[in-house]
């Protein structure tokens, strides 16, 4: 007996890009599309937002007359559409306009403060990611026992502390009393400074200068820092992993694994591998929420990363670090959310057809 | 999956190997005020973000400069007391080694001291005092041109001339009681127009892209670094003209959380921390690694009330509200007795012997009021901002609205979160109270009245307009010390008596938190270090 085509009825013979190419490529228009609606939106934002930064730059002493002065001299008495078309311009040269207060381009300082913040935001992510899924998993494999308790209440503590208030109690115990952390000084010693800049990392900066003392002291002073952002994140960790690593160890996969004979340990190692999507995402979504959203914890551990500094350029008004930091903290989160959605689409393919 | 398992365990340990390195190097800093370092350490608030003194970028541009530059005059630090400033006529040769001045005291010709060198080895001349009053007033905006030397009457088409290489000549439009103070302000020190120069281009004539990363001037420092917003280095200048300070080195670091700056003064990291939270000064005294040092000033923290209210304009109203304000509980429950009563026209470090404005009489202020025709009290609200005076705004306002309830009057509390938002109110005038500093550069009675009072003054905030005070503050301006001038002053501050245009709280001093070894910090017009006097004991 053969089998055969039904008549009338052609075999489909793909005519797009199909699968992860498919996945990659609409998620990547998306991005393009999102990203010019970013400029839109943090050009709007900034320009609609209420009060008159030329009075503030302008200061005390200054006359009505130098008021204006200042206010045309920043292009703040042209109309709306000149000044998105300005803005559009810079954008395509790379000139995002120049800080009100400090004179510098404003590219020239978000090139010297992220990387600070990448450096501190990446890692306390890996921490938390780290800490957080183990403790959430022994809450769920104990569930309804001691370590379940004990997990769940340091759980239920780290996420109420608020991350800058455990800043400051890590700060006066572990660097004040104990003095095992160094100051609260930075990214380095008070009396160092940081390496020549090649990545703008001083972890990765200082092992290619090969100086060994220097990536010793920029990896103390993230510690406290890290230990910070990552206990309070490690807590949402722990809460995700303890439901969803749960679920999995109750599915009905699960239970036949168990049924077939399958040592614990493999059983356990399905339960992470069927939860991952769910952390990864979660990972991807506290990384883009921490960036800018550290910025009082920045300021307690004189962290000089982009968080301090926009948070300063919101207080003096300073417009265009308000926008560059509009514009590059949701181009990141854009491209991180991009990412994550192919990432988690590669891993689980039935998350495409949702 | 092994595999998968393996790179998990993998990424675990890497972090955990970052945390065990991290505690074990936990200590590496070095601590700053081990006995005979020559190098000064400080924490600030906010470190500057450039250091051409052209551009203002703040205050501690003003302070970063002060170690950079050497002024044709310099504030005598021989006399700063533990109750006055130092006044505006108390300046010492500087680059300047000494000056004659004509009979109507508009022209000072100021003979220059001769073998000055900046850390290039230029010598200084009369070509370098040229070029940066040039520089000066290439920018009618500028701090110097605009804050400094228009208020002195320096003449903007002829401020200083050459009269040989050694020899210039200072003119001014009237004479000034602030003329040869203002020559003393740090960013009025003098530039090294000759290495300067290599630096200029066709869009940069002054050189400002350079100097905003580098040091060209006479004083007792050279800039070796800058990391805007960040770190400061400084080390001695060799060919400094003056002696050689103690300190070799400074070194300065941004570290913007109050806390956390106390803690390094505590802990001994830093020998010196700016803006010292006013919730740790108790704690920064008590420990014997750091002291607080508490320097006179002519900053005040005031209550503004408008004076275009209907009801809060009223000479009486405002007397009666100011009346019962109990100043003294202020002072020692918010600024826990660091910051003085202010009971004077002008702040009492900057002119000694004032009658008060007003006297704390909570009864005497009811029956003011009743007799204004507020028998049954009134209502208004009252701004406040926790960028000025501080965090502690709403606490101040919570006492005063406490205080005027005793009298029947109803106050109501109003935060304004974004501090341009409020600076944009104060400025408009559309607030009818809120809480406010001041803090005049020069610390001149005629000069302090005519910023805050004048109606012709930008700083005048609360809408105070009088015709005749407007004229005395006026004559002040155009006279050199002298009792002449000080008869004038003196109809000015009974002026301010009978019209209570601002109602100053407290006088707020001038405070750091040192290192208990640090010797030498006074307080000095301008705000900042007084590099060369400080030392270690």
């Amino acid at each position: 007996m053969t089998l055969s085509t039904t008549p009338g009825v052609k075999a489909k013979t793909p005519t797009k890009a199909s699968g992860p190419i498919r996945l990659v490529l609409a998620r990547l228009g998306f991005l393009v599309a999102a990203l010019f609606g970013l400029v839109t939106l943090s050009f709007l934002l900034v320009s609609v937002t209420p009060g008159d930064p030329a009075e503030l730059i302008a200061g005390p002493m200054a006359t009505s007359e130098q008021v204006d002065g200042i206010r045309a001299e920043l292009g703040l008495d042209e109309p709306l559409g000149t000044r998105y078309v300005d803005y559009l311009k810079g954008l395509a040269t790379g000139d995002l306009g120049e800080s009100y207060y400090s004179k510098r381009p404003i590219t020239e300082e978000i090139g010297d403060k992220l990387p600070a913040t990448l450096e501190l935001i990446l890692l306390s992510v890996v921490f938390a990611a780290v800490v957080g899924v183990a403790v959430g998993a022994v809450g769920a494999y104990f569930r309804g026992r001691w370590p379940d308790k004990v997990s769940r209440l340091a759980t239920g503590i780290f996420q109420a502390i608020p991350d800058f208030f455990l800043g400051l109690i890590l700060i006066y115990f572990v660097f004040f009393i104990l003095g095992i952390a160094p100051a609260p000084s930075g990214r380095v010693g008070i009396a160092e400074s940081g390496p020549d800049k090649v990545t703008g990392f001083y972890l990765i900066d200082s092992l290619i200068s090969g100086n060994m003392s220097l990536f010793a002291s920029a990896a103390s002073h993230l510690f406290l820092p890290v230990l910070t952002l990552g206990l309070v994140y490690a807590a949402y960790f722990a809460k995700t992993a303890r439901s969803t690593i749960g679920k999995a160890l109750n599915s009905q996969q699960a239970q036949f694994a168990r049924a077939m004979g399958l040592p614990e340990r493999t059983v356990v190692r399905y339960a992470f591998v069927e939860s991952r999507t769910t952390i990864v995402t979660y990972a991807g979504v506290i990384f883009a929420s921490l960036l800018g959203g550290e910025a009082i914890v920045e300021r307690v551990f004189a962290w000089n990363g982009i968080g301090a500094w926009s948070l300063q350029g919101i207080t003096k008004l300073d417009l265009p670090v308000v926008q560059g930091m509009v514009l590059i903290a949701g181009a990141i989160t854009l491209i991180v959310y991009t990412v994550l959605d192919i990432v988690v689409g590669l891993l689980d393919p039935r998350i495409k057809h949702a | 999956m092994a595999s998968r398992v393996s790179r998990q365990l993998g990424v675990a340990s890497a972090a955990a190997a970052l945390v065990v390195l991290a505690a074990c190097s936990g200590s590496s800093d070095n601590k700053s005020s081990a006995g005979g370092n020559t190098t000064l350490t400080m924490a600030w608030a906010n470190v500057p973000t450039q250091v051409d003194p052209g551009v203002y970028t703040g205050n501690t541009m003003v302070y970063a400069t002060d170690a950079t530059l050497s002024g044709l005059l310099e504030y005598d630090y021989s006399k700063a007391t533990e109750d006055t400033v130092i006044g505006t006529d108390q300046v010492v040769p500087g680059l300047a080694e000494s000056f004659e001045v004509n009979d109507d005291r508009t022209e000072f010709t100021f003979k220059l001291r001769q073998g000055v060198k900046s850390q290039y080895g230029n010598e200084m001349t009369a070509d370098d005092v040229l070029w940066t009053f040039e520089r000066f007033l290439s920018n009618a905006k500028s701090i110097q041109a605009n804050s400094l030397m228009a208020p002195a009457n320096v003449d903007p088409a002829k401020a200083v001339e050459k009269v040989d290489d050694y020899t210039i000549r200072y003119n001014l439009t009237a004479p000034s009681s602030i003329s040869l103070s203002i020559l003393a302000y740090p960013i009025m020190g003098i530039l090294d127009s000759t290495e300067l120069k290599k630096h200029v281009t066709d869009a940069d004539p002054y050189a400002g892209e350079w100097l905003a990363k580098n040091s060209a001037g006479f004083g007792p420092y050279q800039l070796d670094s800058i990391v805007p917003g960040e770190e400061l280095k400084l080390s001695l200048n060799p060919n400094y003209w003056d002696k050689k300070p103690y300190f070799e080195n400074i070194l300065v670091k941004n570290v913007p959380n109050g806390a956390s700056r106390a803690q390094l003064l505590m802990a001994g990291e830093v020998d010196l921390i700016s803006e010292p939270p006013i919730d740790q000064l108790k704690k920064i005294e008590s420990s014997d690694k750091s002291a607080v040092n508490v320097q006179p000033d002519t900053n005040r923290h005031n209550f503004n009330l408008s004076m275009k209210d209907p009801d809060l304009k009223k000479p009486e109203v405002r007397k009666a509200i100011n009346m019962a304000i109990d100043r003294e509980t202020i002072s020692k429950s918010v600024y826990q007795g660091y910051a003085k009563p202010a009971w004077t026209p002008v702040p009492s470090g900057m002119l000694a012997d004032q009658d008060p404005m007003i006297e704390y009489n909570p009864d005497e202020a009811k029956k003011l009021l009743a007799d204004a025709g507020y028998a049954d009290g009134l209502d208004f609200e009252v701004a406040i901002s926790s960028e000025r005076p501080g965090p502690y705004a709403e606490n101040i306002a919570r006492l005063i609205q406490s205080d005027l309830k005793k009298i029947g009057v109803t106050v109501t509390i109003k935060n304004i979160p974004s501090p341009a938002d409020f600076e944009e109110a104060v400025t408009a005038q559309s607030l009818q109270s809120y809480l406010y500093t001041d803090r005049p550069s020069q610390p001149d009675p005629g000069f302090s009245m005519y910023l805050y009072n004048a109606s012709t003054s930008a700083l005048n905030k609360v809408g105070f307009a009088n015709k005749e005070f407007d004229a005395l503050v006026a004559q002040t301006l155009k006279l050199d010390q002298g009792e002449e001038r000080d008869a004038i002053v003196s109809d000015a501050l009974q002026m301010l008596r009978d019209n209570q245009p601002i109602f100053s709280l407290v006088e707020m001093p001038d405070i750091s938190g040192e290192a208990a070894d640090l010797q030498g910090r006074i307080s000095v017009p301008s705000g900042g270090y007084p590099y060369v006097n400080m030392s270690r004991g």
